[in-house]
């Protein structure tokens, strides 16, 4: 007869395992009581400056997780903020996937919150963007970077319309979009209904010159856009927010692009005309003298015609400038009148209002 | 943190919210910091987190840090500073049920009890007026720069600061270190009708030891370099300007050397991979 032994072998393990936690990290969990026990603020600062040097082993790490799930214990957050700090759990898949169950697990917004912090720069995070509470989404929003992963999520939060914290914070991140993920995100447009604000609001937060290259200088729509009407629609409804975002504030490295383009093609002059005159009614002084500096050089030695395209800028220019840029504008003018009679013609009546 | 927040609260740093203009701008700050202490955002991530803008902010965070609030905490970020708590421990912070700081510290209207006020605080703090040249001054501020705690007159503060702190602080506020870890801080300040100087003086040994052995640290590994990398990869230099004046195997024992240097701070894994074809 064999006598059946393998519980007792669990519970050996199971004793083992309680006592590895306890003799690895034998500070850790007196430590953040006491971070909450503490009399004064003093004593709780040295604590938590104990805290924050002490790097957790991985079963100390294992013992802050176990902190954080048991919802009667006071010290959650605390330790799921100590999770956040100390990420050497970073460095497996595992670890990364554990922290994102604890936060999709957790209840308690401020414990979530802290679990959401110690994602922060990890493309899980996004998942959390659209979470209940807002505080978590908040947090959500700040820690998750922009990457081809991330950009479904933040989208849908932009489709949603419903937090504005979140859309500031998302808006201010998607400046920083590398230009080769416009496309893929244009891509994801298509995917949900949007209203005209989020896409606007969502158009100025990005590079201008991929939007451009993109909607307005590329011949053909995007390949989801042919073939159905009413996603033909939808592009034309994107190419035209487009075109008002970037009309009413064009950023320089856009304006200088079009300038030099429209001075050497003379299709794409024709092309954008209108955007280029547009956008340079509304630059403002700063930009307007830097662009000036732009078309004199531009123009140095080039062709009449080259100079008779640049010329209606530097009139629509000379209208919104004063003082030395004005200067500048009305002595490059003389000096292009001076280089034929044609070209004095064109400029006048240009200056007119009649070219 | 929960309810019982905490935030420094050293004399001259309460003076400094209760007077500022940007008070509440710094409490937005701080309340990020205190909801979670571990926080150590660079100012880009801050100005994200608080809506604040960068060009207020980094100055900001500079005075707050130059304040005893913040820490650098590397690569840009800046922490709470818990060490400054630790080196003045029991009441240089104080708890606080809110974040109301400037609000709750104005309703107690510190100003007319200037004298009690100082001797409250656990670190060395002295008011010295303008005018007349008197001193108010703490104990711990006597007992730290060894000065008569009886009849104290701000000639005797000159002569062991070696200047005029009321002369030193009028430009602007102003530190001088008299010695290791001993730091006095001047800087003008007016509470009611009293204008004059707030000097601190605050210990930070520790700091300073710390400080030292960092130094000490980079010296050695510079020497370090130098002897066990420079040296050799000059001959490795001369080697493959001139391979025919040189000598192989002086180069190879400069690689040797080089990678022996690589292989004790664990620097070696590149080594193993294939050539580049």
């Amino acid at each position: 007869m064999v006598m059946d032994i393998r519980h007792l072998l669990e519970n050996v393990a199971q004793a083992e395992e309680e006592k590895i936690v306890e003799e690895v990290a034998p500070g850790l969990a007196e430590w953040l009581a006491e971070c909450l026990q503490a009399s004064n603020a003093a004593e709780q600062a040295r604590t938590l400056l104990q805290l924050r040097l002490s790097v957790p082993s991985e079963e100390g790490i294992e013992l802050l997780r176990n902190i954080v799930v048991d919802t009667a214990d006071a010290r959650r957050l605390l330790a799921a903020q100590m999770l956040g700090h100390h990420r050497i759990w970073l460095a497996t898949a595992a670890g990364v996937r554990h922290q994102v169950a604890l936060a999709r697990d957790e209840t308690d917004p401020a414990v979530a919150a802290a679990l959401v912090w110690g994602l922060h720069q990890c493309d899980e995070v996004a998942e959390f963007i659209g979470h209940a509470d807002a505080h978590v989404a908040r947090e959500a929003a700040l820690a998750t970077p922009i990457s081809r992963r991330t950009l479904s999520p933040i989208l849908a939060a932009f489709r949603a319309e419903g937090r504005p914290e979140v859309e500031r914070i998302l808006l201010h991140k998607m400046q920083q979009i590398h230009p080769s993920l416009v496309r893929y995100l244009v891509d994801l447009l298509v995917e949900g209904s949007w209203g005209d604000r989020a896409l606007r609001g969502l158009f100025a937060s990005l590079p201008q010159m991929p939007l451009f290259e993109l909607f307005l200088d590329g011949r053909q729509p995007a390949a989801w856009a042919q073939g159905d009407a009413e996603r033909a629609r939808f592009w034309q409804r994107l190419v035209r927010l487009v075109s008002a975002v970037l009309v009413e504030c064009p950023g320089t490295e856009l304006m200088r692009y079009m300038l030099s383009r429209s001075g050497d093609d003379e299709s794409f002059a024709r092309r954008h005309a209108q955007l280029l005159r547009s956008a340079v009614q509304r630059a403002d002084a700063d930009l307007g003298a830097a662009l000036v500096g732009h078309v004199e050089r531009l123009t140095f030695g080039a062709s009449e015609d080259k100079v008779i395209r640049l010329a209606q800028s530097l009139v629509d220019l000379s209208v919104r400038l004063d003082g030395e840029a004005a200067n500048k504008v009305n002595s490059l003018l003389e000096e292009w009148k001076s280089r034929s009679a044609d070209l004095k013609l064109k400029i006048y009546h240009l200056e007119q209002g009649i070219g | 943190m929960g309810s019982d927040q905490y935030a420094l609260v050293q004399a001259e740093e309460l003076l400094f919210l209760l007077k500022s203009p940007q008070a509440d701008v710094r409490k937005q700050v701080l309340a990020e910091y205190l909801k979670n202490p571990f926080l150590d955002d660079d100012v880009q991530m801050l100005a994200l987190r608080t809506g604040i803008e960068r060009e207020v902010l980094a100055p900001l965070l500079a005075e707050l840090r130059d304040a005893g609030f913040l820490q650098s905490a590397g690569r840009r970020g800046q922490m709470l500073d818990l060490q400054q708590i630790e080196a003045a421990p029991e009441a240089q912070i104080a708890v606080l049920p809110s974040f109301d700081l400037a609000d709750e510290l104005a309703a107690e209207a510190p100003a007319p009890a200037l004298a009690s006020f100082l001797d409250a605080l656990p670190c060395g703090a002295a008011l010295l007026d303008y005018e007349e040249g008197l001193v108010q001054a703490n104990d711990v501020f006597c007992e730290w720069l060894n000065l008569p705690q009886e009849g104290l007159h701000i000639a005797q503060i000159a002569v062991r600061l070696g200047c005029d702190p009321r002369v030193e602080a009028d430009g602007g506020p102003v530190a001088l270190v008299l010695e290791q870890g001993l730091e006095v801080q001047l800087r003008p300040c007016s509470i009611g009708e009293f204008t004059g100087v707030l000097a601190v003086v605050n210990r930070s040994t520790l700091n300073w030891e710390m400080a030292q052995v960092h130094v000490q640290i980079q010296e050695d590994l510079f020497a370090q370099l130098r002897e066990e990398v420079a040296g050799p990869a000059a001959l490795l230099h001369a080697f493959l300007e001139k391979p025919k004046k040189a000598d192989l195997g002086a180069a190879r024992a400069a690689i040797e050397q080089i990678n022996a240097f690589l292989v004790a701070y664990m620097l070696d894994d590149l080594c193993d991979e294939d050539p580049v074809e």
